[in-house]
């Protein structure tokens, strides 16, 4: 079993009244590729802004590297080899898909010349004969495969995807599966992936997280989240898995 | 008189002013909560309630009449302000609307001076006063704490009981989904501006009342606003109030055992204290949308 | 701005344009030369506006504030310490910039409205505190100065800021320092989620523009040999800055240069003739740009080359 990179420990976020996430512990390990998935509400993006220092947790803590990351700032986080993409692609429209990349603060053991990774990134996810381009001239799928290589910039240890597939047809959805293995096989990056797409997320991911109203219900490896009981009951609701078990017999 | 029915006596004056300012404050909360824009010319828009009040009383007109006459102007004028001119940087980023705002702010300060010049007007103090015990009350200044206490419990009433206060509230929430159910977010926000605007109108006629003012008011009265705002928090009216209370409170007794500018320092720096305390300020916390 | 035709042009037209300027004072009238010296206060003006709310987007309205502390810290080490001018120009800067940094810290942490307020509130405070702190500004009365020679030396001074400011902006404009203060105005929190320390960005933004608004009140002070709150805290040149740097086009090279020249010679007539409708009419073009060309002049040519590479690339 690889390191655990990320653990959080009875993280919670109260909003005034509302407990958006509520004592969730998991460990993310190193090199995999983990799922979060729950319903609308359950608290995943809440989740990510906690561990990307969005927000400041109420109580609970983060560790990234063995090291207490809770309260830390975003850029800090980023330098640090945290990366994150966002729900709605988040690419700077008013500059070219060049200095989108360029711009990126280099991390500081880096040794790679930041224009010549820039171009790498670039040709990896298809987009290198578009250097010049406004990002905001980009179709949607285009602007999250930029967002996505920009994040590599930071030769990030831990990436954070938020909707990723959102608004992809399948085509550049497949694009976007095989792309994300292929960085992490050939990177060893550890990836966690927010989507609402429950197939696409137990197939690309190992390991699962699931999220219900602020807490996790449950979490282990994809093909034992497939059949859980508690995960079917939070996204269909009881009556279906009532159903499903007299199905099952 | 001894020290001690002193204090009393500013501190109730304290208290009355925060009446006042608590109700230019909800003004510009409500703008705040349902546009997300900052009424820059929130001052501008007392002073001009304060002087057509003053306009029509120099030609004898009661002030039973002005009042009402100012809060339909500012009415109309904030819709209107709404209608041609924030709503179309609605969706823009926040930095225009507050341009758009600077420039109708410019336009009625100077306007202003134009027409009154920069002396300062007050109306005829309305006589008689309270004696309680120690204290000396006026009257008139009573009536308007009394309605400024009266407009915050029936905005919050109506905000969070009624439908129309449902409809605004889910305006704000999520104006796309308020506008797929068949509410027209469009004309809530225009009658929010105009609301907004009538409290601010109505804060400078009583304004006018007890004070003298000029037409370059706006500019101090705007930052003791966001002040009181930032202090208070948004959405949360009972807060603008103790938001009005601690500005009007720092105001009064800085103002009577110091001179103005020294009451100015003070509420530049609560200003500025209750940004590096209350960091989430009206805009709620910073978080990834 | 790429431009296409050869770079002999442009570069010569430049060179040329800066000699005439250079030589100016010798060859022509003082009232030309008040005229152009006003204009590139204008400039720099416009340019240090341009700094903190072009590039970040958080719009300044009190920038005159560090104008005006800029102004009465020259005026006092000219009278107290015997400065020379531009020594005292300097070192009002300075002050400035001092200043900055606890304000910039303090006020550019929220979003927008409660910076441009804030700064708005400072102008009128700091104002209001010139007026009453007599001790130190002699209040209303105001601060004479000993009476200035030479034009000439006002205009190259004012002259040499405005070319500093423009080439910084240069500068930012080709930089990744500028390219990473750009992001900031486009989406703060994204480039945060980058590496980007907007708050630094920010402040620095901040203290360059008050660097520049304090030389120039220093300068302007002794130009005037006379410092009183409303010349060190002039509103109307306030607007004025923000109007200049909006209609050429704001966060751009060549905007604030462009809406200087433009309305300057406007401006200077106005204000001597209307001074209270001038500001009216401004209130009304301000409205207009924000409505009908809020990229300004330059912002137009900018969304024809973006349009022009949208059909490139669709070909």
């Amino acid at each position: 079993m690889n390191h655990v990179i990320l653990s959080t420990n009875r993280l919670t976020k109260r909003f005034g009244g509302l407990l958006a996430v509520n004592q969730c512990s998991f460990d993310v390990r190193e090199g995999n590729i983990t799922g979060l998935i729950g319903p609308n509400g359950a608290g995943k993006t809440t989740m990510f802004n906690l561990i990307c220092g969005n927000l400041r947790p109420t109580a609970g803590e983060i560790f990234f590297q063995k090291k207490k990351i809770t309260g830390y700032s975003p850029h800090r986080l980023a330098r640090l080899g945290v990366g994150r993409t966002f729900q709605l692609s988040r690419v700077f429209k008013g500059m070219t898909v060049w200095e989108n990349l360029f711009l990126v603060p280099p991390p500081t053991d880096c040794t790679k010349r930041s224009d010549s990774k820039a171009k790498e990134l670039l040709d990896s996810v298809g987009l290198g004969h578009r250097m010049n381009t406004y990002a905001g001239t980009l179709s949607y799928g285009q602007q999250k495969l930029l967002e996505f290589a920009r994040v590599f910039m930071l030769d990030p240890r831990l990436v954070l995807l938020d909707e990723i597939f959102a608004g992809l047809n399948p085509e550049e959805t497949e694009r976007q599966i095989k792309t994300i293995q292929s960085f992490r096989d050939q990177t060893q990056t550890t990836f966690v992936v927010i989507d609402h797409a429950v197939s696409i997320v137990l197939r690309l991911c190992e390991w699962i997280v699931v999220m219900n109203q602020g807490e996790i219900i449950a979490q282990g490896p994809s093909r034992d989240i497939e059949n859980n009981g508690r995960v079917i009951e939070a996204y269909f609701g009881s009556s279906s898995l009532e159903l499903l078990m007299e199905e099952a017999g | 008189m001894n020290p001690f029915s002193l204090i009393l006596q500013v501190l109730v004056n304290g208290l009355l002013l925060a009446g006042i300012y608590g109700i230019a404050a909800i003004g510009l909360n409500l703008i705040f909560g349902v546009l997300r824009v900052a009424n820059i010319a929130h001052g501008d828009f007392m002073m001009l309630g304060a002087f057509i009040v003053y306009s029509l009383s120099t030609h004898g007109v009661s002030l039973l009449i002005g009042i009402p006459v100012a809060a339909g102007v500012l009415f109309v004028l904030g819709v209107l302000t709404e209608r041609f001119l924030v709503e179309k940087v609605i969706s823009q980023p926040m930095a225009y609307s507050l341009l758009l705002l600077y420039a109708v702010s410019l336009v009625l300060r100077n306007a202003g001076l134009n027409i009154w010049t920069s002396n300062y007007c007050s109306l005829d103090p309305i006589p008689g006063s309270l004696h309680i015990g120690v204290l000396s009350v006026s009257e008139i200044r009573l009536v308007v704490f009394v309605i400024a206490v009266l407009l915050t419990l029936v905005c919050t009433f109506i905000l969070n009981k009624t439908n129309t206060g449902k409809i605004i509230r889910a305006s704000i929430q999520h104006p796309d989904l308020a506008g797929a159910c068949g509410i027209d977010v469009r004309r809530v926000r225009a009658l929010t501006f105009g609301i907004g605007s009538i409290l601010a109108g109505v804060t400078g006629t009583f304004f006018i009342m007890l004070f003298s003012v000029n037409p370059e008011m706006g500019d101090m009265m705007i930052l003791k606003l966001f002040a009181i705002v930032i202090v208070g928090g948004l959405g949360n009216y009972l807060g603008t109030f103790a938001g009005a209370l601690v500005i009007a409170m720092a105001e009064t007794f800085t103002g009577y055992f110091a001179t103005t500018q020294a009451s100015d320092l003070v509420v530049f720096s609560i200003f500025l204290l209750s940004l590096i305390l209350r960091p989430q300020g009206i805009l709620g916390e910073k978080k990834a949308r | 701005m790429k431009v296409r035709f050869s770079l002999l042009q442009p570069l010569g037209l430049f060179v040329v344009i800066l000699m005439v300027l250079v030589l100016l004072p010798m060859i022509a009238s003082t009232y030309l030369v008040t005229f152009v010296l006003t204009l590139f206060m204008y400039i720099a003006l416009a340019y240090s506006w341009n700094f903190i709310s072009g590039y970040t987007g958080y719009i300044s309205f009190g920038q005159i504030a560090l104008f005006g502390i800029g102004s009465y810290s020259c005026a006092i080490f000219i009278l107290k310490w015997h400065l020379h001018w531009v020594l005292a120009s300097a070192a009002g800067s300075v002050i400035s910039g001092l200043f900055a940094i606890p304000l910039g810290l303090i006020m550019l942490r929220l979003k927008g409205p409660y910076f441009a307020v804030g700064m708005m509130g400072l102008f009128q405070f700091l104002a209001a505190l010139a007026a009453s702190w007599k001790s130190i500004t002699n209040g209303a009365t105001g601060i004479y100065l000993p009476p200035v020679s030479a034009v000439a030396y006002i205009y190259f001074a004012f002259f040499g800021l405005a070319l500093v400011l423009f080439l910084i902006t240069w500068g930012l404009e080709r930089s990744v320092f500028g390219l990473r203060l750009r992001t900031i105005k486009e989406d703060e929190e994204g480039a945060e989620s980058l590496g980007i320390n907007a708050t630094f960005y920010k402040v620095f933004a901040f203290v360059v523009s008050a660097l520049s608004c304090g030389f120039a009140g220093g300068v302007q002070v002794f130009y005037v040999s006379y410092v009183d709150p409303s010349t060190a805290f002039p509103a109307v040149l306030n607007i004025t800055m923000i109007i200049m740097c909006l209609l050429g086009g704001m966060g751009t090279l060549w905007g604030p240069l462009i809406g200087a020249v433009l309305l300057g010679q406007v401006s200077e007539f106005l204000w001597v003739h209307f001074p209270y409708t001038y500001l009216i009419l401004y209130g009304c073009l301000l409205a207009f740009i924000i409505l009908f060309m809020p990229s300004g002049i330059m912002g137009y040519f900018h969304k024809q080359k973006i349009l022009r590479g949208v059909i490139q690339a669709l070909q």
